[in-house]
């Protein structure tokens, strides 16, 4: 099934000779349940690719479908709406609210919905996340690995359609990173959630299923490792 | 200029908008001291200067000094200009006149001085009959004494050892005849010749009048010092003109400094508040490159100065421009209130209030200035010198947050929502920052509920003295001749819209039979009699107050109720039954009740039976105590039987004694006709010419209202001098008119201040808010990115903003109801009115609060709505 859908993206900003285009007619789409990395040099666009399908950003023109909807046809309050259930953002530098604990950051989504997280699905996700002894610290109290943990905590509370992750590794040692990526990677298969991580690190992105490279706005490459299929059988 | 100078500098330029909003409110503060100091010190010389007008152009008069010593005293330390005079010499009232005249002049002696032509302008003398004296052969006295020297007119001769003196003129002032008492310990009078400076010579005595440069408490040490040294006999201090100063005796110039000092307290207490939370934001956002700099090996001592150098900055932008506009605003205050503070206190000064700036005026706004400046850069200064290269590195310094710090009650979330609970974090996790805006604005609230609170008692017990009062002026009538001569005169002025000569009898006592004041009492005004009585007596008894009125007037106030004047007047017992009134009464809280009454229930053509007795003596001898109750059942003489002709709920202009002479409020206005008020003076006049303890007398005025007061009084004012001046007026009109303009200064200063504080703390409000939102953008747009709708980032916006404004009204509505409190129980005594919160005020200080920083918040969150996501992520937290 498809999951998500990029139509025809461009994203150029300034105009006349200064135009610059972060992305030249993007087209691609993932299966639900895909792991599909982006990786390519600075500037070439992946992070804009990210933001556009996350709805924090807008492209010039072209079109993103998330589970068969239009998310720029929505308005803006729909589209937040729909971000905080349907989409998981996670940052390299992890973006928590410094006011809020570990739990209250977690739930965000959540709580911005005005429902009551339910508790046994709350301890499932601590527990995984290793975080059952820390709900109640605030950020500043965690170490970088331990705040990651969070916001991926945060991103798929929700049983999001897709979980979009900005290197959620360029920030932590190697051994975090490696946890870090086993969590995404366990969420992926257990829930058979979308995920797509970018990255500048060859061995994540030789974990994933599919690897799709940018350069200059373009895809460069797109090449499937495995298939989902093939994985399950692996 | 160094690296550090140019990157603060740098740094402000790029935050304009903050840096403009701290120097406009530094430039507010300093106005505000400088606008403080003018005014104390212009009222200050211009009160003191009207004293000297009323006293002499002298702060201290040195007595009988050796002529050959002057200089001791003329260059003495702190002594400005001087005059003086000879001392001719001392000499005994007994002696002068030949006999003892009484006994308190038994010591007495007069000197006298002798004064050059110009030094007689120098001291005030007031009115002279006659003229100075123009020669060492004329004198001139003081009509304080002239009769003890038997001088009744200029022209007489008198002498005085071995001069005979013409008495040139009999000057007016009493006021330092009598002031070397404390020298000689004796009445010793001043009189004074003319003599010219020429002729003193070594060996003479002469009185210094000195001007004193700097006037301090300490005026007294030199002077001391320099009647000691110059052989003197004694000094004394203008105390008049000091007192305005501050010095000496009175508290007219101590009160004047303190309030100064207080004022200028608050003001740097405000301005501190926003330059050091000005500093404390710059410097967080500067504290990443003061900490690059420290990498490379910037010293304590530059980073300190960067943030000095950030007040350096702002005062020479603001001091100059702060002193200018303090200027400028004091300049046009005054020339909007110069004519009321003419019309308070200037009618005996030659020239209207100007605003005087003395150099030590402005040194001292600069010095507060800087003090303020730098007292609000100190504590960064010291914050900025330890910063760390890590600090700039991990930027934590800022985030330093505790799990407690932001813990919030279940119930917030279940009240407020999601929303209101983050909006609550957030304010708790800056708490000095929250602090200090919360400060600032209950501050501001507690500043303005006390002078609004304070105004409103003024302004309603100056119109609660004109409770009762329904006429502009009158005048006070001693003889029935003149009084009618006056009114004949005055009746027929254009001034006018209505004049009556009003009547009563004082000192007899007439009252209502008591079967008919049981018959015929009001039950309304029972009611108010008990309240009025407040000790559980009942009334038995009405007394009753003639009023008898010109035919003009009182023809047109009948016609006016459909009552036939001709036919009133036709039956000696007709009278007319004022029988209408109000009162307030205030309970033990001091809660005014307002009355309606009226005091009979009895109808035209019902007979009223009237007791009066002429004398009661042991009712005028114990008028005065308190206790006595009059017993009026035997002493009652005179029976009368008035004949209601008609009941009245108007009253005629003029005053109207609701009260017996032991002070019941049972005493009922009657107009009775003109036979029956002339019978019932002429008994009295029979009587006591048979026997002098009856003691009426018929009080008599005449009363105006309506028209051109101001004409109208000058017009009175002629008659009186033609008539020879006995008379006593009153005009209510300019009385009520000096009232509001005093009320209008006092608004003008005190609003004008509070307006002005409130603009300093709202700037700093503006700061705080907007920069902490600023500091937060990336965790906005964090919160957008999750899915927070607009909506509920306005509310989270909007719940941050109420719980400032709520908490600062939490802390300063019950602060200011306590001053205020405090004030009314301090000053209950002369604002006859009761104790009640001033409930427009406060509700005007929470709509301000929530303008302010709603308007705050909006502003800076607007400008975030507006911004992309991801410009918001990127954003680095500092």
């Amino acid at each position: 099934m498809e999951i998500l859908k990029v139509e025809n993206l461009t994203k150029t900003y300034g105009e006349g000779d200064v135009l610059v285009k972060a992305l030249d007619n993007v087209s691609f789409s993932v299966e639900k349940g895909e792991f599909v990395a982006i990786i390519g040099p600075s500037g070439s666009g992946k992070s804009t690719l990210l933001h556009i399908i996350g709805g924090v950003d807008k492209a010039t023109s072209g079109k993103v479908y998330i589970d068969g909807t239009d998310i720029y046809s929505l308005n803006e309050t729909n589209l937040a709406i729909f971000r905080r259930r349907q989409i998981g953002l996670i940052y390299q530098f992890y973006n928590l609210i410094p006011v809020l604990n570990v739990e209250e950051n977690i739930t965000l989504p959540m709580l911005l919905d005005g429902k009551t997280p339910d508790r046994e699905h709350l301890d499932e996700i601590l527990d995984i996340l290793k975080l059952k002894e820390r709900v109640s610290h605030l950020p500043n109290q965690l170490s970088g690995g331990q705040q990651q943990r969070v916001s991926i905590g945060r991103a798929i509370i929700n049983n999001p359609a897709i979980v979009l992750a900005d290197e959620p590794t360029g920030n932590l040692d190697s051994k975090n990173s490696e946890e870090i990526m086993e969590l995404l990677k366990d969420s992926n298969r257990r829930n058979n959630q979308t995920l797509i991580v970018i990255t500048h690190d060859e061995k994540i992105a030789l974990q994933a299923d599919r690897v799709i490279s940018l350069s200059d706005g373009k895809i460069a490459s797109d090449e499937v490792i495995r298939s989902k299929a093939g994985r399950e059988v692996l | 200029m160094n690296i550090i100078g140019k990157l603060t500098l740098r740094h402000m330029m790029l935050n304009k908008k903050r840096t403009m909003v701290t120097v406009i409110g530094v430039i507010i503060s300093v106005a505000m001291i400088m606008a403080v100091a003018t005014i104390a010190y212009s009222f200050t010389s211009y009160l003191g200067e009207g004293a000297m007008e009323k006293t002499g152009e002298f702060h201290v008069v040195f007595e009988k000094v050796p002529y050959e010593n002057r200089d001791i005293v003329l260059e003495g330390n702190n002594i400005d200009k001087s005059f003086y005079g000879k001392f001719i010499g001392d000499y005994n009232i007994k002696d002068i006149i030949g006999y003892e005249k009484n006994e308190r002049e038994e010591t007495a002696v007069v000197r006298v001085i002798g004064l050059e032509g110009g030094c007689f302008e120098k001291i005030y003398f007031g009115d002279i009959d006659g003229d100075y004296p123009a020669n060492e052969n004329e004198i001139m006295v003081s009509a304080w004494y002239s009769d003890s020297l038997n001088i009744t007119e200029p022209g007489q001769k008198i002498t005085m050892g071995a001069t005979e003196y013409t008495v040139s003129g009999i000057y007016e002032a009493i006021d330092f005849e009598t002031k070397s008492i404390d020298i000689k310990n004796q009445y010793t009078y001043a009189a004074f010749t003319y003599c010219s400076r020429n002729t003193i010579k070594d060996g003479d005595y002469i009185n210094i009048y000195s001007k004193i440069y700097d006037l301090g408490n300490d005026i007294y040490d030199d002077i001391e010092e320099i009647g000691e040294k110059s052989g003197c006999e004694g000094w004394y201090d203008n105390k008049d003109v000091l007192y305005y100063y501050g010095i000496g005796e009175g508290n007219f110039g101590v009160v004047m400094n303190n309030i100064k000092y207080i004022l200028i307290a608050v003001i740097m207490v405000g301005a501190i508040a926003l330059i050091a939370n000005g500093f404390s934001i710059s410097l967080s956002e500067r504290s990443r490159y003061l900490g690059m700099l420290a990498s490379v090996g910037a010293t304590k001592t530059q980073k300190c100065y960067s943030v000095f150098f950030e007040g350096f900055i702002i005062g020479i932008i603001s001091i100059p421009l702060g002193i200018l506009s303090g200027y400028i605003g004091t300049v046009i205050t005054f020339k909007i209130i110069e004519d009321k503070i003419y019309s308070i206190v200037g009618a005996d000064y030659a020239a209207p209030i100007s605003v005087d700036v003395k150099p030590w005026v402005i040194i001292i706004t600069v010095i507060f200035s800087v003090l303020t400046i730098f007292l609000s850069a100190y504590f960064p200064a010291r914050r900025a010198s330890k910063i760390t290269p890590i600090d700039a590195i991990r930027q934590t310094k800022d985030i330093k947050i505790t799990g407690k710090q932001v813990k919030t009650r279940k119930i917030t979330g279940k009240i407020f929502g999601f929303e209101g609970e983050l909006a609550l974090k957030n304010l708790k996790r800056n708490k000095k920052k929250y602090a200090i805006t919360v400060f600032s604005l209950a501050v501001s609230i507690v500043l303005f509920l006390t002078v609004y609170t304070f105004v409103y008692y003024l302004t309603n017990s100056a119109e609660m003295i004109y409770d009762n009062v329904n006429y502009d002026m009158y005048v006070d009538i001693y003889d029935n001749e003149d009084g009618t001569k006056f009114y004949n005169k005055i009746k027929k002025s254009e001034n006018t819209e209505t004049v009556s000569y009003q009547k009563y009898i004082c000192q007899i006592s007439i009252l209502l039979d008591s079967n008919d004041s049981k018959k015929y009492g009001d039950s309304s005004f029972e009611s108010y009699y008990r309240d009025f009585m407040n000790d559980g007596s009942e009334l038995e008894n009405f007394e009753v107050q003639f009023y008898n009125y010109d035919s003009d007037y009182i023809a047109e106030f009948l016609k006016e109720q459909g009552i036939s004047y001709e036919e009133f007047q036709a039956d000696k017992n007709n009278a007319i039954i004022l029988n209408s009134s109000t009162e307030r009464i205030y309970d033990e809280t001091g809660t005014p009740k307002i009355y309606a009454y009226k005091y009979l229930n009895c109808s035209e053509g019902d007979k009223l039976t009237l007791l009066i007795n002429h004398k009661d003596e042991k009712y005028y001898e114990d008028y005065y105590d308190e206790s006595y109750q009059p017993d009026f059942g035997t002493e009652y003489k005179d029976e009368i039987t008035l004949n209601v002709f008609g009941l009245s709920d108007s009253t005629p202009i003029g005053n109207m004694y609701h009260y017996s002479y032991y002070g019941a409020a049972n005493c009922i206005p009657v107009i009775v006709t003109d036979e029956l008020f002339n019978e019932i003076v002429q008994n009295a006049v029979n009587m006591s010419e048979d026997d002098n303890t009856v003691s009426y007398f018929v009080n008599e005025a005449i009363y105006f209202e309506g028209g051109n007061q101001e004409k109208l009084y000058n017009e009175i004012t002629e008659i009186n001098e033609e008539m020879g001046g006995n008379f006593w007026y009153y005009s209510v009109y300019q009385q009520k008119k000096e009232d509001s303009d005093m009320l209008f200064l006092i608004q003008v200063f005190t609003y004008g201040f509070i307006v002005l504080m409130t603009l300093v703390c709202a700037a700093n409000i503006f700061n705080t808010i907007s920069t902490s939102i600023a500091l937060r953008k990336r965790e906005f747009a964090t919160l957008r990115s999750v899915g927070m709708t607009k909506k509920s980032f306005n509310k989270m916006i909007f719940y941050e903003s109420g719980f400032y404004g709520i908490k600062a009204l939490l802390y300063g509505i019950p602060a200011s109801s306590l001053i205020i409190w405090f004030i009314y129980y301090n000053i209950s005594s002369q604002f006859d009115s009761g104790f009640s919160l001033p409930w427009v005020g406060i509700i005007i200080a929470v709509m301000s609060v929530f303008i302010v920083i709603g308007s705050s918040m909006m502003y800076s969150s607007s400008k975030i709505k507006k911004e992309n996501i991801i410009d918001g992520l990127k954003e680095e937290n500092i």
